[in-house]
């Protein structure tokens, strides 16, 4: 094995106690015949060192309020959504006869709302008061043509005949 | 550290907030301190440690038990801080002064039992911050975490020899600084 090879091990297999025990032992025994990769063992000693017994940081203590706030939030972000998406499933899973009741009631208002529309604006326009006005002049023209027209009835009769 | 059962993890999964606060009594330690030396400050990590938990509590539904909670909360640490580097703006990342970086590299070829722990953090910082994000990643579970190379490329799904070559890119990298800083005579 040539030093290049030893120097790419010593920097992580080596440094870091994976290898397998033969060839850590020849790397052992290299580094007492061999002054550069000795050399170079030593500076890779002291680029990990600094990292040994590394101090444990204590998470402070707004670090759970913190979180348990954001999962609340969470919850009532879920709760919001959550109540669309059951009303949209109870639309489609209501029992058969709430089902049939409820597309009958829509199908009657539909067709009421289509006929509504399809009146003719004189007669949507025309208010009770002026079809009751309309009755009693047919009633007055009629008693006051009593006998005058025959067998005639009503004006309508009259136009016709 | 506390292990935590199956019966926790699945009760937290329900809603259980005991057993959810439970998780966060084993595990927040040791999330926030990857997320520290990933990050490079305790505020990010702060905010990382946070988004970690909103997505342990998103998706502790679907853990599926193929590795453990503890290596499953590695990985998601590991890419909510990588994620975090990669969203920072980089000028941020370079806080340290280039004379402040040569004197604290100066120091890394006297390394010694007597180095003072806040000398020894302040150097760390800098090490670390010298490194890309997978090269840090790596370098923080290893040298920090104690994670072997499988545990590493299993947490990181990534290849054994990826783990190796990330490893020793990023020393090769803190090698070099440490000679430029004896090459200016420090």
């Amino acid at each position: 094995m040539e030093c290049k090879e030893i120097q790419d091990l010593i920097l992580t297999d080596y440094l870091d106690g994976q290898l397998v025990k033969n060839d850590n032992d020849f790397i052992t025994e290299h580094l007492t015949t061999c002054s550069r990769c000795k050399e170079f063992f030593t500076n890779a000693q002291s680029i990990t060192s600094p990292f040994e017994n590394a101090q444990q940081f204590e998470p402070p203590p707004q670090l759970w309020d913190a979180i348990q706030t954001s999962i609340a939030q969470e919850k009532q972000g879920a709760q919001n959504s959550s109540g669309i998406i059951q009303w949209l499933i109870d639309c489609f899973t209501m029992p058969k006869p709430a089902m049939a009741l409820a597309s009958v009631l829509s199908v009657l208002l539909l067709v009421s709302v289509f006929f509504h529309n399809g009146d003719s604006p004189t007669q949507s326009a025309f208010n009770p008061e002026m079809q009751s006005d309309y009755i009693v002049s047919l009633l007055e023209y009629e008693t006051s043509n009593n006998g005058q027209n025959g067998d005639l009835g009503t004006p309508i009769e009259e136009y016709f005949l | 550290m506390a292990k935590v059962n199956n019966e926790t993890i699945r009760a937290a999964s329900q809603g259980d907030e005991a057993a959810f606060e439970a998780i966060y009594q084993a595990y927040g330690g040791m999330i926030f301190n990857i997320a520290t030396r990933i990050l490079g400050n305790q505020e990010d990590a702060m905010e990382a440690s946070q988004e970690v938990f909103i997505t342990v509590y998103r998706k502790l539904a679907d853990f599926s038990h193929r590795s453990s909670l503890k290596t499953w909360l590695y990985r998601i640490t590991t890419n909510t801080a990588i994620n975090h580097i990669r969203k920072r703006n980089k000028e941020q990342e370079r806080t340290v002064g280039y004379h402040d970086e040569l004197e604290i590299m100066g120091s890394v070829n006297q390394v010694d039992e007597n180095i003072d722990q806040q000398h020894r953090e302040k150097l760390m910082s800098t090490l670390l911050k010298k490194l890309n994000p997978d090269q840090r990643t790596c370098i923080v579970l290893r040298s920090i975490e104690g994670l072997s190379y499988e545990e590493i490329a299993d947490v990181l799904d990534i290849n054994i020899n990826t783990v190796r070559s990330r490893l020793k890119r990023g020393r090769e990298k803190l090698l070099s600084m440490g000679e430029k800083v004896t090459d200016h005579g420090m």
